[in-house]
């Protein structure tokens, strides 16, 4: 059969009362049982998740701040310790030239005693040469002269007495 | 309808399906009513398995349902309605998927029937939208500054008012709703008539062996057009989705 219609249907353009029906308590149940039971869930899952992205790059941020905080203050303090050691060094060449000048001034002060100290034991003992030179010249000049009176030698005599007097000194 | 040779069934017999349980009543059950039970089931067993799986780092279907809620929150309601209306997430994601599946049934082997081509079924979902918006609006702004927002367009001289009142009441109370449920219910009519021709077409020269020399090019125009309705589903359901965004938002944040 060509351009024939079959059969007459009601118009399908038209809704059906029972296809409305069921449609609309479809999308009710839907609603309903999705908003109160099936959204949260998944809703509170991403929700949590973009807590956790937020608070790990928050966390990562203050990291990273510590990080440079903590860098800073090693620089710092390599900065200071380097100084110190500077300043130490310099101390040290310094303590060590003051320590070598004090050396050198006491040793000089100390050589200059000694020499002190020497000349003066050379003038004591040489005064005390001369004491004793003395003394000795004394007492050879009072036994010479107990031997002249003693003897009543000649003058003649007396010349050899001196020379060997003398010449026992000098032994001596 | 028998065109040279084609058994081509008649619009109504595409349409219009007989009851499976309680004929003869208001609540006749035939596949249009399984199929928005079933649209509503999908949806909601896809929430509860994503919900279930919670994981913090989202694979499968909890990534799938979770891309589609950050989709709608972003895409549809912050650039539509604004913070306000972030509270309105859940209710159109469930508006989205249902449309989504009733739509996509359309290519789905054996169902091949989207029940958003019947008015029974666009018609209802446009009218809980029409009368949300306009309850929104209503418990929002109070009703006299609801409906002056809604019909009288500020900045507008007094005499164009007679002209405009009209319009606005036209465009926002009743073409609104209609709009929704014809577009929705005759994108999808057009798809499935279309794809029911090509189908016919093929099958008809699958059967006559002198057909076969064209037979390429009906089969190869099917599956274009099978991926062609699976996207105008998901454009369709998108379209529905943002529409009822964009007149809630104004419901929410006084139009114009």
């Amino acid at each position: 059969m060509l351009f024939g219609v079959v059969t007459q249907s009601p118009n399908p353009i038209l809704p059906s009362t029972g296809e409305i029906i069921w449609s609309v308590i479809s999308f009710g149940l839907l609603l309903v049982i999705l908003v109160k039971y099936a959204f949260p869930p998944v809703a509170s899952m991403m929700a949590k998740r973009s807590d956790k992205i937020r608070d790990d790059l928050e966390a990562a941020e203050s990291a990273r701040r510590d990080a440079e905080r903590l860098a800073e203050e090693r620089r710092a303090e390599l900065g200071r310790a380097r100084e110190e050691g500077q300043r130490i060094i310099e101390d040290a060449r310094a303590t060590g030239e003051a320590l070598r000048q004090e050396a050198a001034a006491e040793a000089q002060r100390e050589a200059q005693m000694v020499r002190e100290q020497a000349q003066l034991q050379v003038a004591a003992e040489r005064s005390r040469l001369i004491l004793e030179l003395r003394g000795e010249l004394a007492g050879m000049a009072i036994e010479l002269s107990t031997r002249i009176l003693a003897h009543e030698l000649a003058s003649s005599e007396v010349d050899p007495l001196v020379e060997s007097l003398l010449a026992e000194a000098d032994s001596e | 309808m028998i065109f040279a040779g084609i058994n081509f069934p008649p619009i109504a017999e595409l349409l219009n399906w007989k009851p499976i349980a309680f004929g003869g009543t208001a609540l006749m059950f035939n596949k249009i009513a399984v199929l928005t039970l079933l649209s509503a089931a999908i949806t909601l067993a896809l929430f509860f398995v994503a919900g279930r799986r919670q994981k913090l780092v989202p694979r499968g279907i909890q990534n799938i349902m979770e891309s589609s809620i950050d989709f709608i929150t972003n895409s549809v309601v912050i650039d539509v309605m604004g913070q306000e209306g972030l509270a309105w997430v859940p209710w159109l994601t469930g508006l989205f998927f249902f449309i989504l599946f009733n739509n996509l049934f359309e290519v789905i082997p054996f169902i091949q029937m989207p029940a958003t081509a019947r008015t029974s079924v666009t018609i209802p979902l446009a009218l809980i939208v029409y009368v949300t918006f306009i309850v929104v609006g209503v418990k929002k702004q109070g009703f006299g500054r609801y409906f002056k927002s809604a019909l009288v367009p500020s900045g507008v001289p007094v005499a164009l008012l007679i002209l405009l009142v009209p319009i606005e009441l036209l465009s926002t109370f009743i073409v609104r709703p209609f709009a929704l449920a014809v577009r929705l219910f005759g994108n999808m009519l057009a798809g499935h008539l279309l794809l029911v021709t090509f189908a016919v077409i093929s099958e008809a020269l699958f059967v006559r062996s002198i057909g076969l020399i064209v037979l390429p090019l009906p089969a190869a125009t099917l599956v274009v057009l099978t991926g062609y309705e699976i996207f105008v589903g998901f454009l369709q359901a998108f379209i529905f989705t943002i529409l009822t965004a964009v007149y809630l938002g104004e419901s929410l944040g006084g139009g114009h």
